[in-house]
């Protein structure tokens, strides 16, 4: 039975079982950090790292609240997922482990998840109202908004996967063709492929499906609060 | 049309059209795909010198200015990298 079992995971590729390990570091990480906030004392002064990681969530949140508006509590916890699951995917690739954005299958699930949460979005906030959106400004503009709601799904999952895979691309040739000077070269070469422009693009994507969900609300959301 | 002009061929440029030739000019095309770079660039490279121009009338602002350079031109980058994925799909054939 273990045997079996063991068997199968070891004929999975080998980017789904890293993906699958950075869900569970996030997961019981945030489950640590989670009981950690709960017993804080108001008036004492948190450490380094408590301090931190609350400033980080309070910009997230403050972030999500200036577009969205009312329904902030629904959106902030996935933008602060998605930026933490696609920052720390992007990176692996420096602790030797084969990074899962490279690949399409996880960059084209991440893109549908987006676009769920943005018809939900819409759904939420203006209930039925929301499928009336595409006659919105002209009725006559009924093909052109429903292409303009498709191709988001595409855009987002190549603009990551194209990034990514020329990354690492540029960075297996290096690697062949240096030989033993490649200790000197790639370092510089990993801090520019892989951290700053894995930062940028965990910063587009989570952007854009905020601006996204933002056009899809109802005007009134955003006076409240 | 399609099958006299391939029985021709091999008279006229003594090429045999099987699958290396197929492969030969799939990657001519990949090197041909690649070009999509060149719009992509121009583009960026005045969005930047923009940049710095607005930086440069108000030195205050330039953390806004460089973020939202820095997103303006990721999503610019979009299309230049579908001429990458077709040279990927094709060299892959």
């Amino acid at each position: 039975m273990i045997q079996t079992i063991l068997e199968y995971i070891q004929q999975l590729p080998g980017y789904f079982l890293t993906s699958l390990f950075i869900m569970g570091v996030i997961a019981i990480f945030s489950t640590i950090i989670g009981f950690r906030v709960q017993r804080l004392d108001v008036k004492a002064k948190p450490n380094l790292f408590m301090t931190f990681v609350l400033f980080f969530i309070d910009m997230m949140n403050k972030f999500v609240k200036g577009y969205v508006g009312k329904n902030w509590k629904f959106l902030a916890p996935i933008a602060i997922t998605m930026a933490l699951y696609v920052f720390l995917s992007n990176i692996s690739g420096i602790f030797a482990l084969d990074a899962p954005t490279k690949y399409t299958a996880i960059t084209f699930s991440l893109s549908i998840t987006a676009f769920m949460v943005i018809q939900i979005t819409g759904l939420i906030s203006q209930s039925w109202k929301h499928f009336l959106g595409i006659f919105k400004p002209v009725p006559l503009m009924m093909p052109l908004n429903l292409i303009s709601e498709v191709t988001p799904i595409i855009s987002l999952a190549l603009r990551l996967f194209g990034n990514i895979a020329s990354g690492g691309l540029i960075l297996s040739v290096v690697y062949l063709g240096a030989g033993w000077l490649s200790v000197i070269i790639t370092p510089g070469l990993h801090l520019l492929f892989d951290i700053a422009f894995g930062l940028i693009q965990t910063l587009v994507i989570v952007l854009l499906t905020v601006i996204f969900s933002s056009q899809k609300i109802d005007e009134a959301d955003l006076e409240i609060e | 049309m399609l099958t006299f002009l391939s029985s021709l061929l091999p008279q006229i440029l003594d090429i045999v059209p099987n699958e290396f030739f197929a492969r030969g000019l799939g990657y001519i095309g990949a090197g041909i795909a690649v070009f999509t770079g060149f719009g992509t660039a121009i583009g960026q490279g005045i969005a930047a010198s923009k940049a710095v121009e607005a930086v440069g009338r108000q030195p205050e602002a330039a953390g806004k200015i460089t973020s939202t350079m820095l997103i303006g031109q990721a999503v610019a980058e979009t299309t230049g990298l579908y001429g990458l994925i077709i040279a990927f799909i094709l060299i892959s054939k």
